[in-house]
């Protein structure tokens, strides 16, 4: 009847409890850890029909009595009945191991974060010193802290922060003058004398709800990682093997993040195959207004890849999405002296993007290749105005390459990758078209959850405006202690 | 100097040939079986190894019934643990512990949960439906049952789920 009961997948309260009691009970036993005799020859027989165990039972009768209509998932934190029939058997400590046991902690926390130097081998007076570090600077990158809550066995709360200096400090991309002026956030602290005080801020990198409708797909509603590629969805500096993201990654060409909904999931194929999916619908690309749709035309992501497991493990995937992006600013205007409001726009485009992804990790290979195409056409009223002119329509290519080999000395992972990127930003600074960037470094993980890295670039641009910085390569040294917590 | 780099990447890469080939410390060892082993009234009576190592690295799988898998583990320095992950997962203790972390900042969910104790865990594995784990079939209880793996039980020629001590 017991065992009857507990499969239901009813829920009822007292369900819950007599399943609570059941793994309390087994709480009783935590503390009696199993020795674990040799081996005896095994047969059919001796597997299928196992002896009993000689250990005295502890199911209580009581929980029997009280099982019916037991969901499988106890509730965290939810007292059980039988505590109070026998007193002194558990602690409230002990009952809480019980109920972790079965139901894991309601609420996580975990992130990461980095801390870096950076030191750029060229001249003084190179322009990108304009946005980038003139002399060798230490830093810290990424301070990312996790919410990870198991609401229900079907139900999942996840938000990702970041942590950030910024925008104190931070050069702005939007001035027109020769001089590039920093954001200032130096505040007057009132509990310290109104001193200054350097204000940081948050960003907010996901923020999901997520139902576990089949064991085969998931839904998501919130803020959500595109889920595009290897390096979108990994982006933590433990995770990831080189120092910064390739710059196709970071040009954006797929919005890294969107606010919508997304289903996703994998399902087994024959054999080592296995098939992931994603189809997402969203505002469009949320870094300027994440919270609202500028032009009410929803933006669509889809997504399809396919795993190998053998010979190590493979994925090939490929990413569309397609979307209108908004830029614009309210008005107020009047008729007849009625007020009305309108959007007028400073920046429209349509756009699709392609991508393309493949993994291949092998023992001690990891081999892995993102490409990238973006098309992007102004409609007649969002058309900007540059300086040498209106914007022309642009399709944009990138990608990278990466392979690297984890040696077992002390973990070390000596890694090269090669990187060609439009990047929309330099063309709309009118600063560079591309960026063809080779690196080599190394890659450390002494334990898990801690990673080293040194990497040495070499970066060369093309295109750009008359006054562009196309001429100006960038080579440098990138180092990097991440860590996971 | 792009010479001398060249030379050391080749040093780098001839150690770890050398040190990946070198053989190991010669000890005895004992040969270990691992059962997979589900609630004796559960319908799961095989499972392919492909189908454990989805159920156990939280790829999420439902049986014919459409009643969902809850794997449970060992504690992560238990012996069978460690075999259990290097057989299943091809993963060893270590690469385990980054395979979990590495998931968890791509924001997925977590590792099974683990219990300590065997008999615990087999009473748990006996009375909650979906739950899966494995032991040793001399650890076996009259609540659970085991299910064949790649359509062989242990002790068969072939069975895939053993290691040695």
């Amino acid at each position: 009847m017991l065992n009857r009961s507990l499969g239901s997948r009813g829920g009822s309260t007292s369900g819950r409890r007599a399943v609570t009691a059941l793994l309390v009970t087994f709480g009783a036993l935590h503390s009696a850890r199993a020795d674990v005799p040799p081996d005896p020859p095994v047969t059919e027989a001796s597997a299928l029909h196992a002896p009993a165990s000689n250990e005295p039972s502890v199911l209580a009768s009581k929980t029997d009595s009280a099982a019916g209509g037991a969901n499988a998932a106890a509730q965290p934190g939810e007292q059980p009945a039988v505590l109070e029939e026998q007193p002194g058997v558990l602690t409230d400590e002990e009952a809480g191991l019980a109920d972790a046991a079965a139901t894991g902690q309601l609420l996580k926390f975990y992130g990461f974060g980095d801390m870096g130097y950076r030191h750029f081998f060229v001249a003084q007076d190179s322009p990108w010193f304009l946005f980038l570090n003139r002399q060798p600077s230490f830093f810290v990158g990424n301070l990312n802290l996790y919410l990870d809550a198991q609401l229900s066995e079907r139900w999942r709360a996840l938000a990702e922060v970041r942590f950030t200096y910024l925008p104190n400090g931070a050069p702005s991309l939007s001035s027109t003058s020769p001089n590039i002026p920093r954001q200032d956030a130096d505040l007057a602290d009132y509990t310290n004398f109104s001193r200054k005080t350097p204000v940081g801020g948050i960003v907010l990198e996901r923020a999901t709800l997520e139902y576990s409708a089949f064991p085969w797909l998931s839904i998501s509603g919130g803020h959500w990682l595109t889920p595009y590629g290897i390096w979108n969805v990994d982006h933590g500096s433990p995770v990831i093997i080189g120092v910064t993201a390739p710059f196709i990654i970071g040009a954006q060409l797929i919005p890294t993040s969107q606010v919508g909904v997304l289903g996703q999931g994998t399902t087994p194929l024959i054999g080592n195959w296995e098939l992931g999916y994603a189809f997402g619908i969203s505002n469009g690309r949320a870094a300027k207004v994440p919270f609202e749709d500028l032009d009410g035309n929803k933006a669509v992501t889809a997504r399809v890849a396919v795993t190998y497991r053998a010979f190590g493990e493979s994925t090939l995937g490929g990413t569309f999405y397609a979307g209108r992006s908004t830029q614009g600013a309210n008005e107020l205007y009047f008729v007849d002296g009625r007020p009305k409001s309108r959007l007028n726009v400073s920046e429209q485009f349509d756009e699709r993007s392609y991508a393309a992804d493949f993994k291949w990790v092998w023992r001690s290979l990891h081999l892995q290749t993102e490409w990238l195409l973006n098309e992007r056409r102004y409609t007649d009223s969002g058309r900007p105005r540059r300086k040498t002119g209106l914007a022309p329509n642009t399709h944009n290519l990138g990608g990278y390459a990466l392979v690297g080999y984890r040696t077992p000395l002390f973990g070390v992972m000596p890694y090269a990758s090669f990187e060609y990127s439009a990047d929309p930003l330099l063309q709309a600074l009118e600063l560079a078209d591309s960026v063809t960037i080779v690196t080599c470094g190394l890659n450390i993980r002494p334990e898990p959850r801690v990673v080293f890295k040194a990497e040495y670039s070499h970066g060369s641009f093309s295109g750009g405006g008359p006054q562009g910085f196309a001429g100006n390569s960038l080579q440098g040294v990138d180092m990097q202690a991440a860590w996971a917590f | 100097m792009r010479r001398q780099f060249c030379f050391s990447a080749f040093l780098l890469l001839a150690l770890s040939l050398l040190a990946q080939g070198a053989p190991g410390t010669a000890h005895a060892s004992s040969h270990v079986l691992l059962a997979v082993v589900v609630a004796r009234n559960s319908e799961v009576v095989a499972l392919t190894l492909p189908q454990l190592r989805r159920i156990f690295t939280g790829g999420g799988a439902s049986d014919a019934s459409g009643q969902r898998y809850i794997p449970f583990n060992h504690s992560p320095r238990a012996a069978d643990r460690v075999g259990f992950d290097q057989v299943v997962l091809g993963l060893s203790a270590s690469e385990v512990s980054q395979f979990w972390i590495d998931r968890k900042i791509r924001g997925l969910p977590g590792p099974p949960r683990s219990v300590d104790s065997l008999t615990l865990l087999l009473r748990l594995i006996g009375h909650l439906p979906g739950a899966i784990t494995y032991a040793r079939p001399s650890r076996m209880t009259s609540d659970v049952r085991v299910v064949r793996i790649d359509g062989k039980l242990p002790g068969e020629p072939g069975y895939p789920l053993a290691f040695d001590e």
